[in-house]
C-alpha cells in the first residue's frame, strides 16, 4: 500500500440536520462541559452570535449552528477523530435534541500536473458523447451517488470539480449521509441517540470510505 | 486436522486460545455440544469455536446445548455475546457470582458505549441485551442459570447411539460466591472514575470448575480457579470432597486452570481427581509482566503427564504487518508496540466415551498449538 | 441582526439546502477556509466566472464562457488570466504577500488508533491501542509522557482514552517531517438520566436470572 496522496487543502466536517438552539452554543459552553481544553478555549474566537445563527472557532475547530443545522469542521486532518468526539459529547449532553440526519464530509483539493488534470476530467466524463452536441465541452461538476450497504437509510455522494483553490487542480468532496428519521416514523421517537450511535459504531467505515473514494478518483485513467 | 464431526459416542474436547483468551468446546455425544467461555482470534477476528463448528458443517444454533461463562475475566468473555447470539437453543449458565446488581448496573451504564473499542463491560452488556430481547414475549424464564457447587447443569440419559452424559459444577462454593460478589461490588467506585480501566477482581474466587461425564469417561475443566488461603474456597474446597472419587470417576482429560500457574496448582487434583498421565491442555497468557505458563510451570506439568499441550507459545507472536510508511512512523513514535495475542491455536483430543485409558485417545493440533 | 451579520447569515443559508448534510454544494470551497469566509462577508462574488473548466484538450486556453463575470479586485476574473497567472485569484481573494499566502499542505494522516491508558509511570505511559478504519488487532504500546500536550496532562491516568495519529507533514521550506500526535479524549460523564436508565435496565436484566435461593 502506498501512502495516501497529500492534498493541498483539506477540510472535514460533521453536519447534523434537526432542531437546534444556536443561542446555547458558545465557546464557554463547550469549555464548561469539558469538551475542549483550557488552551483550546483560550484560542476561541466568535464570528457571529445571534439567537438563530452562531459561528465561532475554538482553536482548530469551527462550529456553525442555525435553527436546523449543526456543523463542526476543521482544516486539520489530524483532528478528524476529535470532530467525532465533539459531536458525541455535545449530543450525549443534549440527548433530547431531535436529529434527523447526519453527514460526515471530507473535502480536498489536489494540485495536479495539467495533463493529469485533463486526463482525470476526460476519464470521468468522456467527451466523445458531448462533442457531438457541444463545442469544447468541459466538466464543471460531477456528482455520483451510491446507496448505503449498512443498515442505515441515506447515501454516499462524491463530488468532483475543477478546483477553484489550486490550479490546475481537482476538488473531491465526499458526503457520507445517514438519514435517521426513517425508523422513527414508526416509533415516533427522534432524539440525538441515533446520531450518536452512528458516530460511535460506524466510525471505522466512515474513516475508511472517503479516502478510498478520493484515491480512486485520483488514480483514474482515461481509456 | 480432519474437519469431520465426531461419532455420536465419541468424546471430543477442543481448546482454543490465542495469547490471551480461551474457549473450550466439548462434544457431549449425539452431536450435542458444550461451550465454556469465549475468545477471539485476533488475526481473523472470528470466534474460533463457532468457526470450527461451521467448518464441520454443524449449525451452532441447533448443536450447542449449553453455554457457560465460568467467570468474568476479559480473556474468558471475548466474543461471548456472539456465541449467545448464535447458540439460540442453548441453555445459558454463568457463575452464581455474576448475578450481581453492581455488575449489572456498571454494564447498563457503560456497556453500550461504543465510542471506544476498549470497553470491559461491553460483552456482558450485549449478552444481557440479547437475552432480554429473547425474553420479550416468551413465557419461559429464567434465561440465565446459575452454576454453583454440586449443581447439575445438564443431563442426558443414554440413547441408542450415545451414552449418558452429565455436566456438574464443582464450584463456586457458597463462601467463594459471597467473596466474589463483594469484590465485584467494590469495583463500582472505580468504574465511576475510569470505566475503561476496570478489571475483574483477583484472585478468582468465582470461577466455575466443571466435571463432564460422558459414558465411562470424565473430563475436568479447571477454568481459572486458583488455590486460595481459605479452605472453603478455591481448589482446596473442591479437593476436600474429591477424596471419595473412585478410580473410575477420575478424569482422563484436564483443562489446566489459570494457564498452568503455580497458584492454581494443587497436588491433590492430580493425585485424587485425574487418571495417571492424563491429557492436560492449557492456554497461554501473554499479557502482564510475566507470561504464563512460566518455564517452571511447564516443567511441573510435564512431570505430571507426558500428554501436555498448549494452544500457543508464551512468547509474543509474529507481529502484524503494517504498510512500510506507517511502520516507520509508528516505530519512531513509541518505545514499544506489540500484539500479545495473535492467532488462536486449536488442540483437539478425541476418544471413545467407553475408553478411560488416555493412551487410546488421539490428539490433533492446529498451529500455533503445540506440545508443552 | 446587523447588516454584515445578516449578509453572512443569508450567504450561509443560500449555500446549504436544508436537506443536505454536504458542505459547499454550489462551489467547491471548504467551509473551513476562513479566508474564503472573510471574502464572502465582504461581498465578493464567488461565481463561476473565475472557475476554470476541464475543456477539450484542443481548446484548453479558450476564453471564459461564463455569463456572470464579476470584478474581484485586481483581476477581471477571466479564465485566461487565471490560467496564465494562478496567483491572480489568490491575490484577489486575500491580498497578502505571496509568501504568506503560499499554503503549507495539511499533514497527511497515515493511520490512527483508539487507545486506553493502562499504566502511567514517571516518564512513560502504557496503553492498549486498536487501529481505526481497519479490523486490526489490539496491541500494547508504550509512549513517552513528553508526547502529551500540557492541556491534556490532567487526563493522563489509567482508563484515560486517547487518539493516536501518525503521518507526515511538509514544512514551509518543503521538508517532509513525520508526525505522531496523541490527543486525550474528552467525553462527558454519565448524567443522572443515564444512571436512572441504567438502574431500570439492570432491574430488568436481573429478572433474567433464576433465583439462586442463596
Amino acid at each position: 500500500m502506498t501512502s495516501p496522496p497529500a492534498p493541498d487543502i483539506h477540510g472535514a466536517s460533521i453536519v447534523l440536520l434537526g432542531s437546534f438552539n444556536p443561542a446555547i452554543f458558545h465557546p464557554a459552553w463547550f469549555h464548561k462541559q469539558g469538551l475542549v481544553s483550557d488552551e483550546e478555549h483560550d484560542a476561541a474566537a466568535i464570528q457571529v452570535m445571534l439567537p438563530d445563527f452562531a459561528r465561532f472557532n475554538i482553536d482548530w475547530l469551527e462550529i456553525t449552528v442555525t435553527l436546523d443545522r449543526f456543523e463542526v469542521a476543521s482544516g486539520e486532518p489530524e483532528n478528524f477523530n476529535l470532530l467525532r468526539d465533539i459531536v458525541i459529547g455535545t449530543f450525549r449532553i443534549l440527548q433530547h435534541t431531535p436529529i434527523k440526519a447526519i453527514g460526515v464530509n471530507r473535502n480536498e483539493h489536489f494540485k495536479l500536473p495539467e495533463d493529469r488534470w485533463h486526463e482525470i476530467g476526460d476519464a470521468l466524463v468522456p467527451k466523445d458523447v458531448w462533442s457531438t452536441v457541444l463545442d469544447a465541452p468541459g466538466l464543471r461538476a460531477l456528482t455520483v451517488e451510491g446507496v448505503r450497504t449498512d443498515n442505515y437509510a441515506g447515501y454516499i455522494r462524491a463530488n468532483v470539480e475543477p478546483s477553484v483553490r489550486v490550479h490546475p487542480g481537482i476538488y473531491i468532496g465526499v458526503n457520507d449521509h445517514f438519514q435517521l428519521d426513517e425508523d422513527s416514523k414508526d416509533s415516533g421517537v427522534l432524539d440525538s441517540s441515533q446520531a450518536v450511535s452512528v458516530l460511535e459504531s460506524e466510525w471505522d467505515g466512515i474513516l475508511e470510505r472517503a479516502p478510498r473514494i478520493i484515491d480512486t478518483v485520483l488514480k483514474v485513467k482515461a481509456t | 486436522m480432519k474437519l469431520t464431526p465426531p461419532d455420536p459416542d465419541e468424546v471430543e474436547v477442543s481448546l482454543f486460545g490465542p495469547g490471551f483468551g480461551e474457549c473450550v468446546l466439548v462434544h457431549l455425544g449425539n452431536q450435542e455440544w458444550l461451550i465454556v467461555d469465549s475468545c477471539k482470534d485476533q488475526r481473523s477476528t472470528r470466534q474460533p469455536a463457532l468457526t470450527y463448528l461451521a467448518e464441520m458443517g454443524l449449525e451452532a444454533s441447533a448443536a450447542v446445548r449449553v453455554v457457560l461463562v465460568s467467570h468474568w475475566h476479559d480473556d474468558h468473555v471475548r466474543g461471548i455475546s456472539e456465541v449467545v447470539a448464535e447458540c439460540i437453543t442453548a441453555e445459558f449458565w454463568v457463575s452464581s457470582a455474576l448475578r450481581s446488581e453492581e455488575l449489572l448496573l456498571m454494564s447498563g451504564l457503560y456497556g453500550s458505549d461504543r465510542a471506544s473499542k476498549h470497553n470491559p463491560f461491553q460483552e456482558f452488556y450485549w449478552v444481557m441485551e440479547r437475552l432480554r430481547i429473547r425474553a420479550m414475549g416468551r413465557q419461559r424464564l429464567p434465561l440465565i442459570n446459575l452454576a454453583t457447587e454440586s449443581r447439575v447443569l445438564w443431563h442426558r440419559p443414554a440413547t441408542r447411539s450415545a451414552p449418558e452424559a452429565e455436566i456438574i459444577a464443582f464450584s463456586p462454593s457458597s463462601v467463594s460466591d459471597y467473596v466474589a460478589r463483594q469484590a465485584i461490588a467494590n469495583l463500582l467506585p472505580e468504574a465511576e472514575e475510569s470505566p475503561h480501566s476496570v478489571q475483574a477482581p483477583q484472585p478468582n474466587d468465582a470461577a466455575v470448575v466443571l466435571s463432564v461425564r460422558l459414558g465411562d469417561i470424565t473430563l475436568l475443566l479447571g477454568s481459572d480457579l486458583e488455590v486460595t488461603p481459605d479452605p472453603a474456597t478455591g481448589w482446596t474446597a473442591i479437593v476436600g470432597k474429591a477424596s471419595s472419587l473412585t478410580k473410575d470417576q477420575r478424569a482422563t482429560l484436564f483443562k489446566v486452570p489459570h494457564h498452568g500457574s503455580q497458584n492454581a496448582h494443587h497436588d491433590a487434583v492430580w493425585t485424587e481427581m485425574l487418571v495417571e498421565s492424563p491429557w492436560a491442555v492449557l492456554t497461554p497468557f501473554r499479557r502482564g509482566k510475566t507470561p504464563l505458563p512460566r518455564d517452571s510451570d511447564a516443567r511441573r506439568i510435564r512431570q505430571m503427564t507426558n500428554r501436555g499441550y498448549i494452544t500457543a507459545a508464551t512468547k509474543a507472536p509474529t507481529q502484524p504487518r503494517r504498510p512500510r510508511a506507517v511502520d516507520l512512523a509508528v516505530r519512531q513514535a513509541v518505545r514499544k508496540i506489540y500484539d500479545p495475542e495473535g492467532q488462536s491455536g486449536h488442540i483437539r483430543v478425541r476418544g471413545s466415551s467407553f475408553e478411560v485409558d488416555p493412551d487410546k485417545w488421539k490428539v490433533e493440533l492446529r498451529p500455533p498449538a503445540r506440545s508443552l | 441582526m446587523t447588516g454584515s451579520s445578516n449578509q453572512h447569515y443569508q450567504h450561509y443559508l443560500r449555500r446549504f439546502p436544508h436537506s443536505s448534510t454536504a458542505v459547499g454544494s454550489d462551489e467547491n470551497q471548504s467551509l473551513t477556509d476562513v479566508t474564503f469566509a472573510v471574502g464572502a462577508i465582504q461581498g465578493h462574488s464567488i461565481g463561476p466566472s473565475i472557475r476554470p473548466s476541464w475543456t477539450n484538450h484542443s481548446q484548453r486556453h479558450s476564453p471564459d464562457r461564463s455569463t456572470s463575470a464579476t470584478s474581484i479586485g485586481e483581476s477581471t476574473g477571466t479564465t485566461d488570466e487565471f490560467l496564465e497567472d494562478p496567483t491572480a485569484r489568490v491575490r484577489s481573494y486575500a491580498p497578502q504577500s505571496l509568501a504568506e499566502q503560499t499554503p503549507v499542505s495539511p499533514p497527511v494522516v497515515l493511520a490512527s488508533w483508539d487507545g486506553v491508558i493502562t499504566e502511567v509511570t514517571e516518564e512513560t505511559f502504557s496503553a492498549r491501542v486498536t487501529q481505526l478504519a481497519t479490523e486490526g488487532p489490539e496491541e500494547f504500546a508504550e509512549f513517552p509522557l513528553s508526547d502529551i500536550s500540557p492541556g491534556d496532562a490532567s487526563l493522563v491516568r489509567p482508563g484515560g482514552l486517547f487518539y493516536w495519529t501518525v503521518g507526515y507533514e511538509t514544512t514551509k521550506r518543503g521538508r517532509i517531517r513525520r508526525i505522531s500526535e496523541i490527543r486525550l479524549r474528552r467525553l462527558p460523564p454519565k448524567s443522572e438520566e443515564d444512571r436512572n436508565r441504567a438502574k431500570a435496565w439492570a432491574l430488568e436484566a436481573l429478572q433474567l436470572f433464576e433465583d439462586s435461593g442463596s
